[in-house]
């Protein structure tokens, strides 16, 4: 069997002082295979936000290991730990957005801050296919909720990541950019990348193919608590071929407005190359 | 980071913040201001001094003597050092020797005292303004050779000072009532209102030029004092001491036969310049003298020659070749020029410190703003952190930020002192030069104009301080930044 992408060995994680520590996380043992979509789930409190930010290198362990293809990034440096984290996509709940630059500026940040040079036509491109071309130059404060949310998801897609981080994404929009975002994350999966989320919604259950769910901390067997749902989540995938690093994100809405599958079609060539996490 | 995106976020952060920022920057505007302003104006006071002492015929003028304690700097002489006379042949060798020197010519000093005629006893006590000290310095080595051989004067203890040729020279230049101007002995030419403390007219009680003509007046020739250090000139005070050695002056009468009308043609009204009040001729010398020395004919030779340099910027060089010969040798205006750049100097220094310390206090405004930025931005450093900004990158952004609030207030304090330094160069033409008495008196120092000067490398001194000090001040909140960890401030 091909080696998982991700790793965790007995992660775990404890908040406040050393004479009064708070458990928020784990022991706790699984691992990710490439090209999967993972869903972290679990209540407020339950400690998936804390392993998210653990995958995604924004936290330290208190314990434990988390292997990336193989490498432990709990014991890398800080330059190599920064170097990790612009390799990777995160989506936060509330975009994180700055809002000192505009749109256009916030994508592109999403490789300058890795100290890459991302192609600016990459990251207009990105932007009509999310739907939001209009909203190149706009003023970061202006966009709605789901337009901050397309903007974090190109920004998080800019530099070709392999593994996209997502903090609740959905979590703070309506019915409606809800359903269009989790179209685009599925179609990001299928593109092959490996999606990892962190919701608190069941209805993302129905389309990983698996399903890490935490309780206090621990990871606990999942049983869904409504009706239509007691179909077992799909089995992991094997690990899907490598990601292409501009995957052309198709808008599930709108299509009459600018239909995105054509556009790709222009460039079928486009992303052929690999985007390999250096650990 | 890529430089490009650190560069526009503290761009983005300049401008979005631009009236806190410049806020920021302006104890380092006080601070720059203060040191370039009283800089500029200090040293470029100086210069214009400088330039008013080079412009006078002495500041090319170098005093040759040899002290027989072999001593070569003046300032190293006691009070009452001994000299060895030079000759004439001996300093003509000297300037035969060198590039710089143009003239030389034997240095009499002669103290005298003024009187009027009978009952004008107002001339003699009233004040130094009417005891003639002449200066050395104009006279040329033709009238010299003259004195020497007129007189072949040794004068061991005794210096005379006179200058007979002013009296060519006003006489090119101005007009002059009555016209005798080839003086025989006996005669003196005199300037109506040239002294405008003590116009020699009101001695006389006269109303115009030509009422002097005609008149007498007595100079009392003393034999001078020993040898002065050179600077200390002759005091009132010390004359009146040496009168005591030499309690009968040499009394000499003198007859007007010109004086010197320095009215505007103009306007009619008298100018009142120039120290001089009255003029004479190398036979006036001999008439004062003569009586008075002790002389050894036989070993004539002079206590102390003036030289005179192609320029006074090879002054100092010359005196020290001078000096490497054996010589003492000095310059009056030399030794003024140095002590007027030192307290200059010394001025622009004690007021830059000033400068310098509000600097200094800018320094908490810096780190508060900064501190407070940072703070501000916990949440932006988080988010660039996760997309894989090193801490590094962080410190270099709000160091960046730091400096250019620096340089921002350098910029503005730099420019602000350009403003300043023009408009006293324009208040000094309004106030000053529209005074047309001061105008003169200016002009013949030749200052036409004050046009203080923006130095480089003050900007260069002021820049450096202020970024040292914008980045003293920036490195605790910037690293303070760089160790943010993201998770603590995405939370």
């Amino acid at each position: 069997m091909s080696q998982p992408l991700i790793e965790c060995r007995e992660l775990t994680k404890f908040y406040g002082s050393k004479k009064q520590p708070i458990k928020a996380l784990g022991p706790v043992n699984f691992s990710i295979a490439a090209g999967s979509y993972t869903v972290i789930l679990g209540k407020s409190g339950s400690g998936k936000s804390t392993l998210l930010n653990l995958l995604a290198g924004l936290d330290k362990p208190t314990d434990g290991e988390i292997l990336i293809e193989g490498k432990d990034i709990t014991k890398l440096s800080q330059k190599r730990l920064a170097r990790y984290r612009s390799e990777i996509g995160i989506i936060f709940q509330f975009y994180n957005l700055l809002p000192n630059l505009n749109t256009i500026e916030n994508i592109l940040m999403g490789g300058w801050a890795g100290g890459s040079h991302p192609d600016y036509n990459k990251a207009k491109e990105l932007l009509a296919n999310l739907g939001i071309a209009h909203r190149e130059k706009a003023n970061i404060t202006t966009l709605s909720g789901g337009e901050k949310q397309r903007v974090a998801i190109a920004r998080s897609l800019i530099s070709d990541p392999q593994i996209l981080f997502c903090d609740e994404p959905t979590g703070a929009l309506d019915t409606k950019n809800e359903e269009q975002v989790k179209e685009i994350l599925e179609f990001l999966n299928k593109q092959g990348i490996t999606i990892i989320m962190v919701t608190h919604n069941e209805e993302f259950v129905n389309n990983a193919d698996q399903v890490i769910f935490l309780k206090d901390g621990l990871i606990q067997p999942f049983t869904k608590t409504t009706e239509e749902s007691h179909t077992p989540p799909k089995p992991p995938t094997p690990p899907k071929p490598p990601t292409p690093p501009l995957p052309k994100v198709p808008l599930p809405k709108e299509p009459a407005k600018k239909p995105a599958l054509p556009h790709d079609a222009k460039h079928p060539g486009h992303g052929s190359s690999k985007t390999v996490i250096n650990v | 980071m890529t430089i490009k995106s650190t560069l526009l976020q503290v761009r983005k952060q300049f401008t979005n913040n631009w009236f806190r920022m410049l806020l920021a920057s302006g104890g380092i505007l006080i601070g720059v201001w203060a040191i370039a302003i009283t800089t500029s104006l200090s040293l470029s006071l100086a210069d214009t001094i400088i330039t008013a002492i080079n412009s006078q015929p002495g500041a090319t003028q170098i005093s040759l003597s040899r002290s027989s304690e072999g001593k070569t700097d003046f300032q190293e002489l006691e009070f009452d050092s001994e000299f060895s006379p030079i000759s004439i042949a001996e300093v003509e060798d000297i300037v035969a020797g060198s590039d710089t020197i143009i003239e030389s010519y034997p240095t009499v000093d002669v103290a005298t005292y003024i009187t009027g005629p009978e009952n004008q006893e107002s001339c003699y006590t009233q004040n130094q303004n009417v005891i003639t000290q002449l200066n050395t310095g104009t006279i040329k080595p033709e009238e010299a050779q003259k004195i020497q051989e007129d007189f072949r004067l040794k004068c061991p203890t005794a210096t005379i000072d006179f200058q007979p040729l002013s009296l060519a020279v006003k006489a090119d230049q101005n007009k002059w009532v009555g016209q005798k101007f080839d003086l025989s002995a006996g005669e003196v030419a005199v300037c109506f209102e040239c002294n405008p403390n003590t116009p020699l007219y009101k001695i006389f009680a006269a109303n115009n030029p030509s009422d002097l003509l005609g008149q007498t007046i007595t100079i009392d020739f003393t034999k001078p004092p020993t040898v002065y250090k050179l600077g200390e000139g002759i005091s009132n005070t010390f004359i009146e001491e040496e009168q005591e050695i030499f309690p009968e002056p040499n009394q000499i009468e003198l007859t007007i036969r010109a004086v010197f009308d320095d009215r505007d043609q103009e306007t009619n009204v008298f100018q009142g310049q120039g120290n001089n009040t009255f003029y004479g001729t190398t036979n006036l010398i001999q008439t004062a003298i003569s009586p008075v020395s002790d002389l050894n004919l036989e070993t004539a030779g002079f206590q102390t020659f003036s030289l005179k340099t192609d320029s006074f910027d090879n002054t100092a060089k010359t005196i020290e070749d001078l000096q490497d010969k054996g010589y003492l040798a000095g310059s009056g205006a030399l030794s003024l020029i140095q002590a007027i750049q030192y307290f200059f100097y010394g001025v622009s220094a004690v007021l830059g410190l000033f400068g310098f310390i509000a600097l200094i206090a800018s320094m908490f405004g810096i780190i508060n703003v900064m501190t407070i930025s940072v703070l501000k931005r916990k949440k932006e450093i988080g988010i660039l952190k996760a997309l894989g900004a090193r801490g590094k990158d962080i410190f270099n952004i709000f160091i960046l930020e730091s400096s250019l609030l620096g340089f921002i207030g350098w910029a503005a304090g730099i420019l602000t002192t350009y403003i300043c330094l023009l408009l006293s160069s324009w208040a000094f033409d309004q106030f000053v030069l529209s005074n047309e008495d001061w105008k003169q008196n200016l002009q013949n120092l030749n200052i036409g104009s004050f046009e203080p000067v923006l130095y480089w490398w003050v900007a260069a001194i002021t820049l450096a301080l202020a970024l040292i000090i914008t980045i003293i001040s920036g490195l605790a909140p910037s690293l303070r930044a760089a160790k943010q960890n993201p998770v603590d401030v995405l939370r």
